[in-house]
């Protein structure tokens, strides 16, 4: 049985965070899936295995095993293509979020990463299939788009030599955004409050999906959202006539989204 | 805004800010407003999608009367309610997933959903998913299948459900009968 195999070749394997290599090992699977899916046009589901069979040398190597019929799809993706060939394009969505992947590791950890096929007879004869450098990831194409946007958060941070203004989006979402010192002192009043920040957004367009780089604030303001019901009082008085003249409200919205005839 | 952020589609706003409703519509009514005390008690916040607002706007004639109350509904909604619109992040995720469930990547049979709702579902999800929503609350079975498959081909975060069931309701129901 054929196998495959990956190797980040300079890292040290403690800085490498279990939920990065957790996400790694599932996209791999998917992204076998979904290649053997647009190839075949038939859905895999559990009939083919994808098992990760070892890994070792720290975390630094990892070995899978597939089930003879994802063994070509498994060929074919264990070419790592440069982050700036075209033809990534060809490859499905998943398979483009697993090189992205390779690519964010490679560049956050400054390691060359080397695909390999092996067989299963003889584990220690390794064919390299691919490798990509950190600098292969430097010159991918990306492009950064301008565009207004408005953001929801509350203010946790403010100052700095630049003025800046960090915005809490989520519990795991933060963002440091730029603004001028007049904007940054008026965010001090809004310090630990909710606010609604409208602005100017850099947003980088890349492989791996869009994502913003820079956010300039333009405006900020104080924001009170209301709880679920509250809300629903207030709003209620301004509509609730209108809804009411409608016999079948689920059929009304519902035609609003079918196509004509 | 500390709690989660919970996305609301057009007929679920609908049943909750409607007084009219038949006996028979009384059950959904009901469960919308439960819903709705549910969400306070853990504290979420609900985010309008623009293309729910536009669906809810639809409702208003060109009527003096009417319009006065389009204006002041959205004086009250965009003061206390977070507004996701459809910008350039939005329409990116949004055109990643409408393609997921065109070209079959995500699992999903396209024949199951005509191409006009699939565009307005993936719009709704985009926008969602780049504001950080966590759940996505719908009455549209078709939809609710749409983004399962989203989920778990693990191109969307984010969960999309009917309104959950009341227990106390069920418990209330079973007491009548």
């Amino acid at each position: 049985m054929d196998g495959y195999g990956f190797r980040f070749l300079s890292i040290s394997p403690k800085d490498l965070s279990a939920s990065k290599l957790g996400d790694l090992l599932k996209h791999y699977e998917a992204a076998i899936r979904s290649e053997y899916r647009l190839s075949t046009g038939d859905r895999p589901e559990d009939a083919g295995i994808v098992a990760l069979s070892s890994i070792e040398d720290n975390c630094t190597t990892l070995r899978f095993v597939l089930s003879a019929l994802f063994v070509t799809i498994a060929a074919r993706i264990g070419v790592i293509p440069k982050p700036n060939q075209s033809f990534l394009n060809n490859y499905s969505p998943a398979t483009r979020t697993l090189y992205h992947d390779f690519y964010s590791l490679s560049s956050h950890y400054n390691t060359p990463i080397e695909s390999f096929a092996f067989s299963s007879g003889r584990p220690d004869d390794l064919r390299r299939l691919s490798i990509i450098s950190p600098e292969d990831i430097s010159r991918a194409s990306s492009a950064i788009v301008e565009s207004k946007k408005t953001l929801y958060g509350k203010v946790i941070t403010v100052g700095g030599k630049g003025p800046r203004v960090g915005i809490e989006l989520s519990e795991s979402t933060v963002l440091s955004c730029i603004a001028s010192r007049e904007l940054a002192l008026e965010a001090a009043r809004y310090l630990y409050r909710d606010v609604r920040v409208r602005g100017e957004a850099k947003v980088v367009i890349s492989l791996g999906g869009p994502s913003i780089k820079d956010f300039t604030i333009k405006e900020i303001e104080q924001f009170e959202p209301l709880p679920p019901t509250d809300l629903v009082d207030i709003l209620k008085p301004h509509i609730k006539d209108q809804l009411n003249r409608i016999d079948n409200i689920e059929e009304f919205f519902h035609n609003l989204r079918e196509e004509e005839e | 805004m500390s709690g989660r952020k919970v996305a609301l589609d057009t007929c679920v706003l609908g049943w909750a800010l409607r007084d009219k409703y038949t006996e028979s519509d009384k059950a959904k009514k009901i469960r919308a407003e439960r819903f709705f005390a549910r969400l306070k008690e853990e504290k979420a916040t609900i985010v309008v999608p623009s293309v729910v607002l536009f669906e809810l706007l639809c409702v208003y004639s060109d009527s003096e009367e009417d319009t006065e109350a389009k204006i002041q509904f959205l004086d009250k909604l965009s003061k206390h309610c977070q507004i996701a619109d459809l910008d350039i992040i939005a329409a990116s995720h949004a055109a990643s997933y409408f393609n997921a469930t065109n070209n079959g990547d995500c699992g999903y049979d396209k024949s199951e959903r005509e191409k006009s709702k699939r565009k307005a579902d993936t719009m709704i999800l985009g926008q969602a998913a780049c504001n950080e929503v966590s759940d996505l609350i719908t009455n549209d079975a078709g939809f609710i299948s749409l983004a399962k498959a989203l989920h778990e081909s693990n191109k969307c975060h984010v969960s999309v459900e009917d309104i959950p069931e009341d227990p106390q309701m069920e418990i209330e129901e079973v007491i009548i009968e």
